[in-house]
This record gives structure tokens, C-alpha cells and sequence, in this order.
């Protein structure tokens, strides 16, 4: 039992560095539009298949993919942001809701009309490696996609808090007419800002390919973890991400492990309508009645 | 005539800042009390904590002989009679002029009743011949009167104006006045928060000064404007103090 | 203006005639089947209209309202032989207490957080339909038994009956959405839409009302779920209870038009007869899906009233009280 337990507990917490990751993209763009982007699952999925792509290509293991990866989602973004988000500037969050869920529908489908539904693998020898602890294993690659996950979001600390960037994200996250008085380019924060929390859904992506088949409904467990994640950690806050992405892979791993292997979804759902009659703006949200 | 609304030792503070610091002062039934300062003295803080959307760090709130507790909800204040319009006029934007106070209206009564209500409303207010506009496509003025006709369907005995007349030219603040006047002698109290000193002098029959969260001073409205600490807090300000 | 107005329900009640008749000219089950499907969709949305339109509180998982509705029927009626019509009121209680239970969790709340909880609530009932399988059959799924034609069964030998039932559960929908419209409730719904620190500042309890009509919408959901799973006469996990019904709900309410009474219906006929024919070119999967996502992003940033909003007169009246406006202000 204890065994099962700890298990459970390792591989969740590993699992929920994935949350995690793909959260802080999220909260990101959150951060700094005040809009939540229901489009990052199938961006994912494109994650995945650009991951995929670059490896029918040139035969190399995925983690060589990331530069390739980080140009087309770059690429990706950019266009969703020309067409998409930017003509919703302005307008209410329902839009935006509304919007970046037919976005991730029509992303989703369109990889099932390219790629097929058949799922795709990509081989490689650290698939199936694993590093021994005592009697707990833990796989190669969830650890891997964990240490990448903590890199990147110091990196994103890093940006925001020590470089230019970072300040003109801040300062329009704050107050974007005050930014723009200031001469900061809000728009071209904007895009910046979706840019980089689109490439952290395509790294999400990337790093799963070993864990994961390659479908185009891979995306569809973010859907809901990830997305709850970042509720219960607290919306817009990194810290809130973090913490939330693990707490959502670890009770994930204990129902999943302990209870039943397919009652995962229904774990985290009851944990998100907890936090919300407890602790509604989360665990590191700020607390205030607003006017 | 009793007194409506006591507000003794408010306090609030956001992030160390205190917005609003020992405020005491009291509005009796029936008349147009004016709560002015310098922008950013405290006045709309005071409005929101009395509507109940901040709550106060401390204080009592007294309204009609009881005390508001600090938990009772937006809804629930505005059904005791505590009405507000905003700075900036809300007005649902989905609904016609007709729907806006029509729908407030059944809060208080049956559907034929709440007709005749707003047909009434509407004349009073003048909207009469908007009624089947969208309201999001009204300009500004006829968009402040449809707030302060949305609150007089909430049957208010006291209704918290903030900045009414901010924005509008002489002829439309004129017309204003009188609809403002109209209100009052409905019997409805009026704290009249404004940077307008014309309108204070020409409505109001008492002032409060806030500056920096502070109560200032206090008395008729023409004295008021003339104490020297009130033309020191305005100096530097945008306003025309003393009522010219 | 009047006579406009008698026109317009003129064309109404000639539309319906021309349903009614409809079937008697068309021989093989392939088009009524089709339209069946219309109806169902433009039933469903016009639901999700109700708390998605009318109270611009956008829900995804209104296909759980229709898998409980759809399960309580099946379920009753394969094992205990109950007559899909008395299994109406365990569907909609379920609904009831689901919808009781989401909606306490995130109405006190502004933002996303309602859509996000019933994203995930909706992805928990399909995981638990799937795992009380001695109860649901499990990922596998419902056949109806078919004993011959019986009406009581909800069995027939053609869609021409689920024609007939469709058109009346999509007028039931839509006159139990007017009605709503009208009430007290109604009225308060559409002022919280419009802005709901005004709503609240002026005496609306804004909890209460989004949770009645969400339950509302969520049991009348359940009740078009129970005779839609009589006419496919195989309900899965899948294709009941999964986010992408949820999502096609949503779609054919808002393409048609949010906060309308007519748009639903619309909404149904457009969209479903547009992926029967693009599914003709791209095949079932993935090629015509996408066209639900294209639809959504298309009409939200081209025409958020939606498509009935083409067949309106442009506004008459409201540019002439315009003019008004502006003649009162110089």
C-alpha cells in the first residue's frame, strides 16, 4: 500500500510538471492580456506533431527538435495573433473564450485531416529508461520533461522580472494605458507575450512525445488538468501555476493509482469545485472584492 | 425629519495606502447632502463601501436606525433602498431604456405594475421618447439619466449619485438639476458626490469636504467653498471652487 | 408595423406546414433523418441559449445534461421495461443537482472559471458514465431493445415518428425559452448579461439567477437528451457525453444567434446541413469537424449576433430613435 502510494505520488508529481509547464504558458498570456487562451491544448497536439514531423525527417531524438519546434510555433502564433486574437482586442472575455475554442477545435481537426487518426511514435532509446530509486522507478522521460520544466520557468522569471521585456510585459499587464503613455508598444507586447505562451505549449508538446502517442486527441487531458491547474493555483500568477500543475498531477496520480485507473478527470474536478466554494481565487490569487 | 444614513469611524486601506481614514457623518431623510474633495480624496471609496462593494476595515454603517453588517451583499443593501448610479454610467447595453427600468422595476412588483412604474419613471426622467432605443447607442447624458432612472425603479430612500455632471455642457447640466431636484422632492435622499461646485451651490443644502480620506469640513455649501482649507486642498486642482 | 409583424408569423406558420407536410414527398429514411438531427441540435441549443446566450454564461457541457437525460431513458426501459416518458423526471433531476452543484462552485465568481469547471465537469460525468459499467454498460455502450413499433417504447420502424417528435420537442424548447424570456427571471438574466456589478448594485441577486437558469437550461437539455437517445437508438460515452457534442451545442447556438429566441433553430438547420454536405468532400472525421471551429471563430469576429441577425430588417427603429437622440442633443 505504502508502495502504491509513493509510486502514485512520484509519478504525479512528475506528471504535474507537464501541467505545470503548459499552466505557465497560460498564465502568461493571462498575465498579460487578461484573457484565457482555450486554444493551448491543440497547440499541443501541433507540439507534438511538429515534434513528430522533425523526426520522420531527419530520424533524430525528439529533444533535438526544440529549436524546430520553437520557429514553427513561433510561426504559428504569430498568425493565430494576426487573424485571431488581434481583431478581439478590446472586446469582452467571452470572445475570447468563444474564439480560442473554435481555434483549438479547428486545430485539432485539422491535424486529424492531415495526419490521420492513427497514432504515431516516435522511437528513441530513453523512452523506455528508467532511473531506480529503492523499489520506485521513475521514467526517464517524465523526469527529463520535469528538470526542463523547472529550467524554463526560471528562465520566464528571469524575463520578466531582470530584462526590458519583462518590464514592459509587467507594466502592461498592470495598466496598458498607462504602459502605452510610457511609449511601450502594447500591441506588440501582446504578441509577444501569446508567442511565448504558444511556444510553451508546443515544448509541452514536445516533451510528452516520449510518454505519449501522437494522436490528434493527445491534447484533450490538458483540456481539463492543465486549465484547472491554473484556477486552483490562482489565474495569472506563475508561482500559482507551478504549484497548481502539481497538485493536479499528484491527486491525478493518487485517484489514478490508488482508486481506479480511469476516474483521474473526476479527482481533479472535484478538486477544482472545491477550491472554488473554499478558496475561489485560488492559492496564490488575490483575495478582493471588486468594484 | 430623522436621520437616514450614519457613517461613524470608516476606515479602509488598499496596500498600505488608506483611502479613507475615522470618517464620521450622517445624512438626514429627505435632503441633498454633497460630498466633494479633490480627486482621489476618498469619495468614491466611501460610496463603494456604503453600497457594501468594499468592505470596510472598520466603522459602522447605519442606515434607517440599523446597522449594516459588513457581510450583507451588493443586492441585498440595494433592497434595504441604498441606491448608486456610477462615474461612468453602466447601463445594460443589451436592453432598450424601456427594458433597463423595467426589469428593476419587477423587482418590487407585479408585471402590470411594474409597467405603469416605468412609464412613469420614464416620464419623469424625460427618456419618454427613447424608450425603445438600445441603451449602449444613448450619448452620455441620456446615459446618466437612465442610471439615475434605473435607480429610482429600486423604490430608493437614498440614492448616491457620483459625478453626474461631469462631462456634460451648461444646458445639459441644467437640465440635470432639475431632474436632480425632481428626484428630491420625491422624498428621496440624495448624496450628491461632484467636482461641479455650480451644481453643489444651485442643489445641495449641506457639503462635506473630504481631502485625503479625511474628513475636511462641513456646513452650507457657500461656506463651505470659502474656507480656506477647502481652496488650500483644491488649489493646483482642476476645479472652480466658490461656485462661480 | 403591424401588418410587418402579421407577415412575419405568417411566414412562421407556413414554414411549420411546410415541415409538417414535408415527409409525405420525400421517399427513403436517409434526408428525414437528417432533419431529425436538425431538430435535436436546434432543441439542444436552444438550451444552451438559455443560460449561454441569455445569460452569457457560456457552458461546455451541456452534453451531459444529454447523456443523463439519454441514460435515465435507456437504462429504465432496457432493465426495468419503464416507458421512456416516466424516465423524463429521473433526468431531470439529475441535471438539477448537477447543475446545482457546478453552478455553486463558480457563479459567485466573474471570468472564465465557469466554463473552465464545466469543461471539466463534463469530462468527470463521461469518465463516470464509463465506469459504472454494470450500470451504463461502459464505454460500449446502450442499444435500444426493439420489440416492433410502439409508441410508448419510443420505437419505430422509420425516423418519420422522430420527424413529428422532434418538431414538437424543438417547440417545446422554444416556448419554455419565450416564457423565460418574459418572466421576472428572464428579465433579470438579460440585465446581467448586459452588466452585472449594475445588476447587483441595483438590488439582483445575480447568484440566484444565473443558478436558476443554468438548472433550467440543464433540464430541459436532459429531456430533449432522452428522446435524441430514442432516435439514435445507440447512445455511447462518446457520443453522448463527450466535449465535442458539447461543443457542437454550443457552435449551433451562436452561429445561429445568442440571445434569440428564432436563432437556435437557425443555427440548427445551417450548421448540421452544412457538415452532412462538407462530410460528403472530407469524409466524417476531422475534415468536416473543423468546420464547427471555423464557423465559431467566423461568426464571433464577423457577426457576433449571429447568422439570424442577416434575416432581421436592419434596425429600423432604432436609427430613427438615433436620430432623435442626436436632433434632442443639438
Amino acid at each position: 500500500m505504502t508502495w502504491v502510494f509513493v509510486q502514485s505520488l512520484i509519478s504525479g508529481i512528475l506528471s504535474g510538471g507537464v501541467y505545470a509547464l503548459f499552466g505557465v504558458g497560460i498564465t502568461i498570456i493571462f498575465g498579460v492580456m487578461k484573457m484565457v487562451d482555450f486554444s493551448a491544448c491543440s497547440q499541443l497536439v501541433w507540439g507534438m506533431y511538429f515534434t513528430w514531423i522533425f523526426y520522420a525527417v531527419t530520424g533524430l531524438n525528439c529533444y533535438y527538435a526544440i529549436p524546430f519546434v520553437v520557429i514553427c510555433m513561433g510561426a504559428l502564433a504569430f498568425v493565430i495573433f494576426k487573424l485571431i486574437v488581434r481583431p478581439l482586442l478590446g472586446s469582452n472575455d467571452t470572445s475570447f473564450i468563444l474564439v480560442t475554442l473554435g481555434l483549438s477545435y479547428f486545430l485539432q481537426n485539422l491535424a486529424e485531416f492531415v495526419f490521420g487518426t492513427d497514432p504515431k511514435t516516435i522511437p528513441s532509446p530513453i523512452k523506455t529508461s528508467s532511473i531506480q530509486i529503492g523499489e520506485y522507478t521513475i521514467g526517464l522521460p517524465r523526469f527529463i520533461a520535469f528538470c526542463a520544466m523547472i529550467v524554463l520557468v526560471f528562465a520566464v522569471y528571469a524575463l520578466l522580472n531582470k530584462t526590458t521585456l519583462g518590464r514592459a510585459m509587467r507594466a502592461t499587464a498592470e495598466k496598458p494605458e498607462v504602459a502605452q503613455m510610457l511609449g511601450i508598444n502594447t500591441k506588440k507586447t501582446f504578441t509577444i507575450a501569446f508567442m511565448i505562451g504558444v511556444i510553451f505549449a508546443g515544448i509541452s508538446g514536445l516533451l510528452i512525445t516520449p510518454i505519449y502517442y501522437v494522436t490528434p486527441t493527445s491534447g484533450s487531458m490538458f483540456r481539463t488538468a492543465a486549465y484547472i491547474a491554473v484556477i486552483i493555483g490562482g489565474l495569472g500568477d506563475i508561482k500559482g501555476a507551478l504549484v497548481g500543475g502539481i497538485v493536479i498531477g499528484v491527486i491525478e496520480g493518487l485517484v489514478t493509482g490508488m482508486i481506479s485507473n480511469d476516474l483521474g478527470p473526476v479527482g481533479i474536478g472535484l478538486a477544482l469545485l472545491l477550491v472554488l466554494y473554499i478558496r475561489p481565487q485560488g492559492f496564490f490569487g488575490k483575495g478582493e472584492r471588486r468594484a | 425629519m430623522g436621520t437616514l444614513l450614519d457613517v461613524n469611524d470608516l476606515s479602509i486601506s488598499f496596500g498600505g495606502i488608506k483611502a479613507v481614514q475615522n470618517l464620521n457623518f450622517h445624512i438626514d431623510t429627505g435632503e441633498v447632502l454633497a460630498l466633494i474633495g479633490p480627486n482621489g480624496s476618498g469619495k468614491s471609496t466611501t460610496v463603494n463601501m456604503i453600497a457594501g462593494i468594499y468592505i470596510p476595515d472598520k466603522g459602522i454603517i447605519k442606515y434607517d436606525g440599523h446597522v449594516i453588517p459588513n457581510k450583507m451583499d451588493i443586492a441585498n443593501r440595494a433592497k434595504l433602498g441604498i441606491a448608486r448610479t456610477f462615474q461612468t454610467p453602466r447601463p445594460f447595453a443589451n436592453l432598450t431604456v424601456y427594458d433597463n427600468i423595467y426589469t428593476i422595476a419587477l423587482l418590487h412588483n407585479k408585471y402590470t405594475e411594474a409597467k405603469e412604474i416605468t412609464n412613469d419613471i420614464l416620464k419623469l426622467t424625460k427618456l419618454d421618447n427613447l424608450r425603445n432605443t438600445n441603451s449602449g447607442k444613448l450619448s452620455i447624458e441620456k446615459r446618466k439619466w437612465l442610471d439615475l432612472a434605473r435607480t429610482m425603479a429600486t423604490r430608493p430612500k437614498l440614492i448616491m449619485m457620483d459625478e453626474v455632471m461631469a462631462g456634460l455642457n451648461p444646458a445639459e447640466m441644467e437640465a440635470s438639476l432639475d431632474l436632480i431636484r425632481a428626484i428630491n422632492k420625491e422624498g428621496i435622499t440624495v448624496l450628491f458626490i461632484e467636482h461641479v461646485m455650480k451644481a453643489v451651490v444651485s442643489v445641495c443644502t449641506r457639503a462635506i469636504v473630504l481631502n485625503q480620506g479625511k474628513l475636511l469640513c462641513e456646513g452650507e455649501p457657500r461656506e463651505v467653498l470659502n474656507n480656506p482649507d477647502v481652496v488650500a486642498a483644491y488649489l493646483g486642482g482642476e476645479t472652480d471652487v466658490a461656485g462661480n | 408595423m403591424k401588418k410587418y409583424l402579421s407577415l412575419k408569423s405568417m411566414i412562421k406558420i407556413g414554414l411549420l406546414v411546410v415541415a409538417l407536410i414535408f415527409p409525405l414527398f420525400v421517399s427513403g429514411n436517409y434526408v428525414i433523418s437528417i432533419l431529425v438531427n436538425c431538430l435535436f441540435f436546434a432543441a439542444m441549443a436552444e438550451c444552451w441559449n438559455i443560460i449561454g446566450g441569455y445569460g452569457g454564461q457560456v457552458s461546455w457541457c451541456h452534453a451531459s445534461f444529454v447523456a443523463i437525460g439519454a441514460y435515465s431513458n435507456f437504462i429504465l426501459s432496457n432493465d426495468f421495461g419503464i416507458t421512456p416518458f416516466l424516465s423524463l423526471p429521473l433526468g431531470i433531476g439529475i441535471s438539477f443537482m448537477l447543475a446545482a452543484v457546478i453552478g455553486h462552485a463558480t457563479f459567485r465568481l466573474h471570468g472564465p472559471y465557469f466554463s473552465v469547471a464545466t469543461i471539466a465537469c463534463g469530462e468527470a460525468v463521461r469518465v463516470l458514465i464509463q465506469y459504472f459499467d454494470k450500470i451504463t454498460k461502459g464505454a460500449a455502450g446502450i442499444y435500444v431493445s426493439y420489440k416492433g413499433a410502439d409508441f410508448w417504447a419510443l420505437t419505430f420502424e422509420n425516423d418519420i415518428p422522430f420527424y413529428y417528435l422532434g418538431i414538437i420537442v424543438l417547440l417545446l424548447t422554444v416556448l419554455v425559452t419565450y416564457l423565460f424570456t418574459k418572466s421576472k427571471t428572464g428579465y433579470y438574466l438579460s440585465a446581467i448579461k448586459g452588466d452585472e456589478t449594475a445588476a447587483e448594485s441595483l438590488g439582483i441577486e445575480v447568484f440566484k439567477v444565473k443558478l436558476t437558469a443554468f438548472q433550467l437550461s440543464a433540464m430541459l437539455s436532459s429531456v430533449v437528451g432522452c428522446f435524441y437517445a430514442s432516435f439514435l437508438t445507440y447512445i455511447a460515452p462518446t457520443s453522448t457525453a463527450s466535449f465535442d457534442l458539447s461543443m457542437k451545442i454550443g457552435v449551433v447556438a451562436i452561429v445561429g444567434g445568442v440571445a434569440s429566441l428564432w436563432g437556435p433553430v437557425v443555427g440548427g438547420f445551417i450548421v448540421i446541413l452544412l457538415i452532412e454536405a462538407t462530410s460528403v468532400f472530407f469524409g466524417a472525421a476531422g475534415g468536416s469537424q473543423m468546420i464547427y471551429g471555423l464557423l465559431l471563430i467566423v461568426v464571433i469576429i464577423f457577426k457576433p449576433e449571429g447568422i439570424i441577425a442577416l434575416f432581421r430588417k436592419n434596425n429600423a427603429e432604432d436609427s430613427k430613435n438615433m436620430e432623435l437622440d442626436k436632433k434632442e442633443e443639438a
